[in-house]
């Protein structure tokens, strides 16, 4: 079984930033499959709304991975859309020149908000995929800053050039799924929350095996838990080894 | 290795599009994740105003069915909980009867509970204490059932500090915070989750409190069975927390 997690935080709030806990961590995914692992970065370390300076400091962290893992780690840079165009530009260029392959955002703005456009354009410049945290928000306070999936997807439907990862599919539940319905571009990942029975037989009957990636979310959640709930659920092997790693090696466009 | 369950539910649940299993159905799902046996209690007694006719189905159901064990469910705010309770036993063997207080609406420092905990500690039959059905955050808006809270459960535990019991539905920073000062508190993994789970929880607790659960149906069984299976802790462990501890507890 060959796996690509879509969605981890080898460091988080600085916990497993040494080498020694790095290593560790390689080589335990590596007993479970797991082939490479996308490494978001540190993000709530600053909280919601980190400065140009502390997003250089986590991306630092994240190539400092990759240096020591180059063939397990695929880093994407940690971005805040509401810095404008200028700051998140230079950390995006710095970032790739540097190996990275795809663009996080967390908390700090909506996906609906005007400040995406700048951050999209480039994004699609680079043919390289944006992650987006997306969370069921209805009837909840927090939709300023957190994206319903109505937000994330509204985000594809606008910028149909640039691949969108959705975040969380135990996060948004079944109406994101129904939500990302006919968005050839949007993508969504199976991370987070706990392994509630049905959620990867609903969506991949809805939208099909094809754009649905596997994602952990680790420290946050334990790496069987989250391959468990992939390979235990009720849809055909072939579905499964696309969700668990060909679907992203497509992505990626691994060799 | 072979689990022994812990946690697992028969019958509908109402909030989501689940597996609709027989017990027959159910044994040959346990059996193809390694499950040889798990402890059992219908769903439906969360809803019913009285749980009695669905624990005598689950009863009748586990005995053409060995490898369920059947646990009924008290609703303690019932006045003839007591009298129910006698009546499984002249029917089968209980090795464990279950509780869900935030469904029945009593709390766990009731005088019925104090009763029941009298009770049991007269008899070979364990407590299971249910925390909760589903992370709160993902509950159906219709009906929010809030989980016990730390604060509660460590009370019950102080309360009757020689009387071991199984709580099931904890997270992992409950169970970080309990397990201290509740040395009587047993737990299931099902909700617990953190990357090298069972080693931060060994941290604060023997592995003898630490119990194999899968919350079958409303989880994926091979989550949690896998979740057990790689974790980075001796085989012999595994197969401890994964069958060892519930055999010994239980009576199996």
């Amino acid at each position: 079984m060959k796996i690509i997690d879509v969605h981890a935080h080898p460091v988080f709030f600085g916990k497993g930033k040494t080498k020694p806990e790095t290593d560790k961590l390689v080589a335990y995914a590596k007993s479970l499959g797991i082939e490479k692992m996308v490494c978001l970065g540190d993000v709530l370390v600053h909280g919601p709304n980190p400065s140009a300076e502390q997003l250089e400091a986590i991306n630092t962290q994240s190539e400092q991975l990759l240096a020591w893992h180059p063939d397990f780690f695929i880093p994407f840079c940690y971005l805040n859309p509401t810095l404008g165009e200028k700051s998140l530009r230079s950390e995006l260029d710095r970032c790739l020149a540097a190996g990275f392959q795809g663009i996080k955002l967390e908390i700090a703005n909506n996906a609906r908000d005007p400040v995406m456009e700048p951050l999209m354009r480039a994004a699609a410049e680079h043919d390289i995929p944006v992650l987006q945290h997306t969370w069921d928000t209805l009837g909840k306070a927090m939709r300023k800053t957190h994206s319903d999936p109505s937000d994330t997807c509204l985000l594809a439907r606008r910028f149909p050039d640039t691949k969108v990862i959705m975040a969380h599919l135990y996060g948004f539940g079944v109406r994101g799924v129904l939500e990302a319905i006919g968005l050839p571009n949007l993508y969504i990942d199976t991370s987070s929350c706990l392994p509630f029975a049905g959620l990867i037989e609903y969506a991949v009957e809805k939208l099909g095996p094809d754009r649905i990636l596997y994602g952990s979310d680790i420290p946050i959640r334990e790496l069987g838990q989250c391959i468990g709930r992939v390979t235990g659920s009720d849809i055909s092997p072939s579905a499964k080894e696309k969700i668990l790693y060909s679907n992203a090696h497509t992505l990626f466009k691994l060799a | 290795m072979t689990f022994i369950d812990s946690n697992l539910s028969l019958g509908p649940w109402p909030f989501a599009s689940l597996p609709k299993r027989s017990p027959a159905q159910l044994v040959a799902h346990l059996k193809k994740h390694d499950i040889g046996s798990g402890l059992v209690s219908q769903l439906e007694t969360l809803f019913l105003p009285d749980p009695d006719p669905a624990n005598q189905e689950l009863i009748r159901a586990c005995k053409k069915q060995p490898k369920l064990i059947p646990v009924p469910v008290l609703n303690l705010s019932l006045p003839n909980w007591r009298d129910q309770l006698e009546g499984y036993r002249e029917q089968a063997d209980i090795k464990a009867v279950k509780l869900y207080p935030n469904f029945h609406n009593y709390s766990l420092e009731s005088k019925a509970c104090k009763e029941l905990v009298r009770y049991l500690q007269g008899s070979n039959i364990r407590l299971v204490v249910n925390a909760r059905m589903l992370d709160e955050r993902h509950q159906y808006h219709g009906l929010k059932v809030r989980g016990l809270t730390v604060k509660q459960l460590s009370a019950f535990a102080s309360r009757f500090p020689d009387f071991e019991f199984l709580c099931t539905g904890l997270f992992r920073p409950e169970i970080l915070e309990l397990a201290p000062q509740c040395p009587n508190l047993c737990v299931d993994l099902s909700f617990a989750d953190w990357h090298d789970l069972i080693n931060g929880l060994l941290e604060v607790m023997a592995p003898e409190r630490l119990f194999f659960g899968s919350h079958t149906p409303l989880m994926v069984t091979q989550a949690n069975t896998y979740k057990l299976q790689a974790s980075d802790i001796p085989a012999a462990l595994k197969t401890q927390i994964g069958s060892g501890n519930a055999n010994a507890f239980f009576g199996l």
